[in-house]
């Protein structure tokens, strides 16, 4: 519990006992495997991953439906609570289905939102897809939109990555990012970002830069998959669980780290199992964190999402360094100074 | 230079060897040299824990980190760098890279000065999870207060490698980007997307030969005269020490390069000379005590009137000068 009294917003009494319960069945599904609740409600993410399938199991009895209300967060929040307008096109030859941009309201207030959308079965995931860079200069275009007339920006994440293909490449994936996340850094509106599933590397970041990073209580953020860190760091994706417990990416330890903001609780279950309610959380936490956020001034709200992201990381400085190691550097820097004094004396 | 002699190719190179390369000698102040990982995330593998991989490699390469951030001079003008290390764990991201560069940009946005960083990465260092991914929102947003609050000049280095995310974020918010002869770079790199999409990559199709074409950068340098083109078309007009310097980059030969310096209160005017017809010629001149005039636009630019008009009268309002007409 103490993790999330870190947590910059709380919502309500609702989050622990949601968080009480989850640890309950986090604690039966230990003894399968050693994997934490995170990755049940994740398991329908890739079938690939070999790995996960132990965990996964109380999902296959009930296998598509469940993921289905909840993947599509934009369309699902147009019924709900939002009265919604879709926006389409970068502008630049593309609308990329896998980025959904859009104009809506919640209790009257108008925000523009934005959000990664997955597909629900592999037809809509060929369909969608990953976002390429043509979605990125979407999202970048909606944010200038939004600049432009104070809408209060929401972004829903959730994609593994962004789109790796060679024609992504020629497009400039990295660039397209590059640009969204040193733009999002001058808007003169509130952020809120919310992980809805998985956040991975660049391609969740590109429109991840808020105020506010908040996320759902079995999402997760990586910066790079559990398979793709083991193929990297072990060299076999079998290694997966290993990494996946490693790469601290669930919402409790991210909040502990400050890259996350707050949780949204997730009724017992996962969010599939209630999309309703889960929504309602959403919209609460949005609602709540934007109030937040609008009490700032232009000033302050930059230099708060400035701030945040100032802050991350683990470092230290005048480290204690070794006698003998010291003793090299020493030497080092003695031969350094000595040639730096012949050079001028020469010059 | 770490070329090879028969056919040109730029092998990969030391941060150390290259800052020697790239500055003017003994001109080199670092900053941050003692900043080292905490390994945040406690990440450790049972062969080899990150603590004692991150020390290996100190030992070996004599670094603390895989990034030499400091202040050195280029032609006698002072420029931030940044130069990144490959051969420290893959070049790779962490808290202390994104630290040491964000704090060289705030440096940089302080005292105004020029920022080039060398890239050479393999992506985010995995060993520090999430944290490393932040490290790219934090230094775009260092970055954006450099180049958009203060409107100050950055150019990246891309040399091979130069992937993930780094490519997506300070590789490519360059205002001009400059990539190696033959530099890899990519932002998901050739292992990545064969095993997402079952298909093989080609070779060379992620390099900058093929890249320059679809126009993710403007210009291919060779290493030997990267030094030049660095420092090549400054124009710097620096208030507080009243001196004016302009570098250009010329044709190749005895006047390769062009290096003027003189002091502001030396300007005398600001001269437009028109020249109508059917050949239009346009030019902006300054005109400066005991050397002449001294052309500041392209010969082959060609300006509409009320452009150069107006780039006149900024200059001139700029300099406290009278402008001429000819």
């Amino acid at each position: 519990m103490a993790l999330i009294s870190q947590s910059a917003v709380t919502f309500s009494g609702t989050l622990s006992s949601a968080t009480l319960a989850s640890d309950l069945l986090r604690s039966s599904i230990n003894g399968v495997n050693g994997m934490s609740l995170k990755t049940l409600g994740r398991g329908h993410v890739s079938p690939r991953r070999k790995g996960f399938n132990i965990t996964a199991k109380p999902l296959k009895e009930k296998p598509k439906p469940v993921t289905l209300e909840f993947e599509k967060p934009l369309m699902d929040l147009q019924k709900r609570i939002i009265d919604f307008v879709e926006l389409h096109g970068d502008r630049a030859g593309y609308d990329d289905p896998a980025v959904v941009t859009g104009i809506g309201t919640i209790d009257g207030g108008r925000f523009m939102f934005m959000g990664h959308q997955k597909g629900r079965n592999t037809k809509e995931n060929i369909q969608r897809g990953m976002p390429t860079p043509h979605g990125y200069r979407k999202a970048l275009r909606m944010m200038y939109y939004a600049d432009h007339h104070g809408f209060p920006i929401v972004t829903f994440i959730d994609t593994p990555g962004a789109f790796a293909d060679l024609k992504s490449e020629e497009l400039g994936q990295g660039e397209a990012i590059a640009h969204n996340l040193r733009t999002m850094f001058g808007l003169k509106v509130p952020i809120v970002s919310i992980v809805m599933g998985e956040g991975g590397s660049g391609g969740a970041l590109a429109i991840g830069c808020a105020n506010k990073l908040l996320m759902l209580e079995n999402a997760v953020f990586y910066v790079a998959s559990p398979e793709a860190c083991a193929a990297i760091l072990w060299k076999t994706a079998k290694a997966s669980p290993k990494a996946a417990e490693k790469l601290r990416i669930t919402a409790n330890e991210l909040c502990r780290l400050q890259i996350a903001d707050g949780i949204i609780p997730e009724p017992l279950g996962g969010a599939h199992a209630d999309p309703h309610w889960t929504s309602v959380q959403i919209k609460k936490a949005i609602l709540e964190s934007m109030d937040e956020l609008q009490k700032m001034g232009t000033e302050e709200l930059l230099r708060h999402r400035k701030l945040k992201f100032c802050k991350i990381g683990g470092f230290q400085e005048g480290p204690p360094v070794d006698p003998e190691k010291k003793s090299q550097h020493e030497k080092k820097r003695r031969t350094e100074a000595g040639s730096y004094f012949r050079q001028s004396v020469a010059g | 230079m770490n070329l090879c002699e028969q056919c040109g190719y730029h092998l990969k190179m030391s941060s150390s060897d290259r800052i020697e390369l790239s500055i003017d000698p003994g001109t080199w102040e670092p900053m941050d040299e003692d900043m080292v990982s905490l390994d945040p995330i406690e990440f450790h593998s049972e062969e080899e824990p990150y603590k004692n991989r991150i020390d290996s490699y100190q030992r070996k390469i004599e670094l603390t980190e895989d990034v030499q951030t400091g202040i050195g001079q280029l032609d006698g003008i002072n420029v931030a760098i940044a130069v990144m290390n490959f051969q420290f764990m893959g070049g790779s991201m962490g808290s202390v890279v994104g630290e040491k560069i964000t704090r060289l940009i705030e440096y940089a946005t302080k005292d105004f000065l020029p920022l080039i960083i060398v890239c050479a990465s393999g992506g985010a260092r995995m060993q520090e999870g999430s944290l490393s991914l932040m490290q790219m929102a934090k230094i775009s947003s260092a970055l954006y207060d450099y180049q958009s609050n203060k409107k100050l000049f950055y150019v990246p280095i891309l040399t091979s490698p130069t992937t993930g995310g780094v490519t997506a974020s300070f590789g490519m918010l360059g205002d001009i980007i400059i990539a190696e002869p033959n530099a890899y770079i990519a932002f998901a790199g050739k292992r990545v997307i064969e095993q997402t999409l079952n298909k093989t990559v080609p070779d060379g199709s992620q390099a900058a030969e093929y890249l320059f074409p679809k126009g993710l950068f403007d210009l291919i340098v060779p290493r030997n005269p990267l030094k030049s083109v660095l420092s090549s078309g400054y124009d710097r007009f620096d208030v507080k020490d009243g001196i004016v310097c302009i570098f250009r980059w010329g044709f190749p030969g005895k006047n390769l390069r062009v290096l003027l310096r003189f002091l502001i209160k030396d300007i005398q005017s600001v001269r437009i000379e028109v020249k109508e017809g059917i050949y239009a010629r346009r030019v902006l001149y300054m005109d400066i005590r005991g050397q002449g005039a001294i052309p500041l636009t392209r010969t082959d630019e060609n300006f509409t009137p009320r452009e150069m008009e107006q780039k006149a009268a900024e200059l001139a309002y700029f300099l406290r000068v009278p402008i001429e007409v000819f």
